[in-house]
């Protein structure tokens, strides 16, 4: 790294935002860039004390007086909701019963955005909602409920002393416990004020509709009440509306009842009622379709493991096509193969192979057997010796093929360095055995990364590698130890690292 | 009664004595003048005490307040940012010319360059000293994004302050 890359970055460094060990160590020693971001950083730290204040004691002062002095107004309030209890264990730790909270399906205005919430959220002054599809419920400290119906937007103006909201659009059903304070919904055609009663507004017109000519439709709030009495208003007068009452407030003139509002009020409750019956009803539906869906996927072999395992199966057999010709070629040299005879003794051995790694990934063969199959199989043995003649059958009783050429490639892994410091005598046994732990450890890995899983990776490794070991140590002389656990230290890094990588692949 | 409204207090008291110079300063940070963030510390106060009930005890009070105090300042921010819109301004405010002043200003003036939220994360990093776990309790944000805005409200001032702090003397 030199010094104009350096540079470029300096005020971000200063700012914490860098960690590039490169870039630490340029400024450590480069005697001009070194001393630049110490100044920045020093620059940095002085900004930090810019803007610092201190409360004065008369400021706590004044915000306690003004705590009291609502404290007063809500006590007879607080005691009478039994809040106490709820209070009395702390002020900062403990709940009452009845929190102020939104919860449903809605979007939450923060900052200039909305933020979808499916779930709860605090309700308190200041806090906008809307909903789309969904809907969401108000409560505000047990005094009241509202149901927001779905393309409604709502906000909190007040909770404390009274309670003020604002419905933008939309329509809600609101619950007012009685005698709990005063309650009031502005909306941009009316007001409506209560004293503990049950009602809905529904705002209408408040868009431009197009029906084959252009015609604005007028802006209303819709109030019906269920019970108790809440007061109507706005600029050009008000009325109060009564329990099975209907009243409808335009923008633009005085609040009035409709005249059948008792029958509309119950088509308005009846159809509220067939409207969540049927909402149940889908509800209920999707959780069957749900649970069917489950059930299907269960059933059904997942496509992704399903298409790994192909892949895997593809790469598998290019790999498993290049050891059969190997070992085919060097059968043909030990045993005097014609070409026609090693081309089909390589088909036997791809077959072999490929039958072997179909039971892997399958798992229905397991490490041990593999180890058998791989090496010295009679299994094995018996296919190869049908491409053979009389003579030729001979010669592989008396000196098998060393299979292990079947196994996967170590290279780099110190494999080869192993068998060169072992005698004549030894060699052949440890390379047979590696033969057995290349093959296996190939096919270890391959089934873990079906099984998608590093840990199984890392299990199947200890499980498999410690056991290859210990049987190799019982085949190298004692006088070969020293060097052997080394190099046996550095086959078992070397397939760790080779593991590491495939997983990272993955 | 009497005596859980004195609890509460002390409570509050204790709460105002520990968290109370780090939410002025976000606050006085956050906007110029110096009258109205004395008006919006005992806004956050207030409104910290009466929603005392919504305050989750497993999250950090430090977080909560920070994030009453940035609502605060938001909704003050927007309601200036309306009447200025309405209004025809015709003269910024005044500001007196003693060094410190100065230096403030030109503070405040690299701040104001920079978008909303950058600003909100810039000052509570850096000035605040908020991890971006913190910040994202505070503005609700996932703590990439936070990053992200971190880094352009660097890249932003980078523009505008590397030529004064990096020239060579």
């Amino acid at each position: 790294m030199d010094c104009s890359e350096v540079r470029a970055q300096l005020l971000e460094a200063a700012f914490g935002l860098v960690d590039d060990p490169a870039l630490q160590s340029h400024l450590e020693t480069c005697g001009s860039c070194g001393p630049q971001h110490a100044a920045l950083v020093s620059r940095c730290r002085a900004l930090r004390s810019w803007g610092q204040r201190e409360p004065t004691p008369d400021l706590h002062e004044r915000i306690l007086r003004r705590v009291r002095a609502g404290g007063r107004r809500r006590r007879l309030l607080a005691v009478a909701a039994g809040l106490l209890a709820g209070i009395a264990a702390g002020f900062f730790g403990a709940r009452p019963s009845s929190p102020d909270r939104i919860e449903g399906k809605f979007e939450i205005l923060q900052g200039a955005r909305w933020t979808a919430v499916d779930g709860e959220r605090p309700a308190a002054e200041g806090v906008e909602i809307r909903t789309q599809g969904g809907r969401a419920r108000i409560s505000l400290g047990g005094r009241s409920s509202a149901e927001v119906q779905p393309s409604t937007r709502i906000g909190i103006r007040g909770v404390d002393p009274s309670i003020a909201l604002s419905q933008e659009h939309g329509e809600v059903h609101y619950r007012v416990r009685p005698g709990s304070g005063p309650y009031e919904v502005r909306t941009p055609a009316a007001t409506i004020q209560v004293q503990g009663t049950e009602f809905m507004v529904r705002i209408t017109g408040d868009e431009t509709m197009n029906k084959g000519t252009v015609a604005a439709t007028t802006l209303a709030a819709v109030v019906g009440v269920s019970s108790g009495l809440v007061t109507v208003r706005n600029s050009h007068g008000e009325i109060r509306v009564g329990p099975g009452q209907i009243a409808t407030a335009p923008a633009s003139a005085p609040p009035k009842l409709l005249a059948d509002s008792e029958a509309r009020l119950g088509r308005l409750e009846a159809e509220r009622k067939s409207v969540a019956e049927r909402v149940r009803e889908d509800l209920e539906r999707l959780q069957e379709l749900k649970r069917h869906e489950q059930e299907l996927d269960r059933a059904r072999p997942a496509p992704k493991k399903a298409q790994k395992a192909d892949s895997l199966r593809a790469i598998m057999s290019i790999g498993l096509r290049g050891n059969s010709k190997t070992a085919a070629k060097k059968a043909q040299k030990m045993l005097d193969l014609d070409d026609e005879q090693t081309l089909k003794l390589e088909e036997v051995l791809m077959k072999c192979l490929t039958d072997y790694l179909n039971k892997v990934l399958a798992e229905t063969m397991t490490i041990e057997e593999l180890e058998r199959l791989s090496g010295a199989s009679d299994d094995l043995q018996a296919r190869i010796s049908e491409v053979l003649t009389d003579d030729q059958k001979r010669k592989l009783a008396a000196q098998p093929l060393p299979l292990e050429w079947l196994g996967f490639s170590m290279k780099g892994s110190g494999y080869e360095d192993l068998l060169k410091l072992l005698d004549e005598e030894t060699r052949p046994k440890v390379s047979k055995e590696l033969g057995r732990y290349r093959t296996g450890f190939g096919l270890t890995m391959l089934r873990a990364q079906l099984l998608d899983t590093a840990k199984e990776s890392g299990d199947l490794m200890d499980q498999f590698a410690p056991r290859t070991l210990d049987r190799l140590r019982t085949l190298v002389p004692a006088d070969h130890y020293p060097s052997f656990e080394s190099l046996v230290q550095q086959l078992q890094e070397s397939a760790k690292k080779q593991l590491e990588r495939k997983n990272d692949k993955k | 009664v009497k005596a859980f409204i004195t609890a509460d207090e002390e409570v509050l008291r204790q709460a105002m004595s520990e968290h109370g110079p780090s939410i002025l300063s976000f606050i006085s940070r956050s906007i110029p003048e110096s009258a109205t963030a004395e008006d919006l510390y005992q806004e956050t106060w207030i409104r910290a005490y009466h929603s005392r009930h919504t305050y989750d005890p497993e999250r950090p009070l430090r977080t909560w307040l920070y994030s009453i105090a940035l609502n605060a300042v938001r909704t003050h921010v927007r309601r200036r940012r309306r009447q200025t819109e309405a209004e025809t301004q015709s003269a910024r405010p005044e500001t007196p010319a003693t060094q410190r002043d100065v230096a403030s200003t030109d503070v405040r003036m690299l701040l104001d360059r920079l978008p909303e939220e950058q600003r909100e994360v810039f000052l509570l990093r850096e000035f605040q000293g908020l991890s971006y776990d913190q910040i994202a309790l505070v503005t609700q944000r996932p703590v990439g994004t936070l990053k992200s805005q971190m880094f352009h409200a660097v890249q932003k001032l980078k523009r505008i302050v590397e030529p004064l702090w990096t020239a060579p003397k």
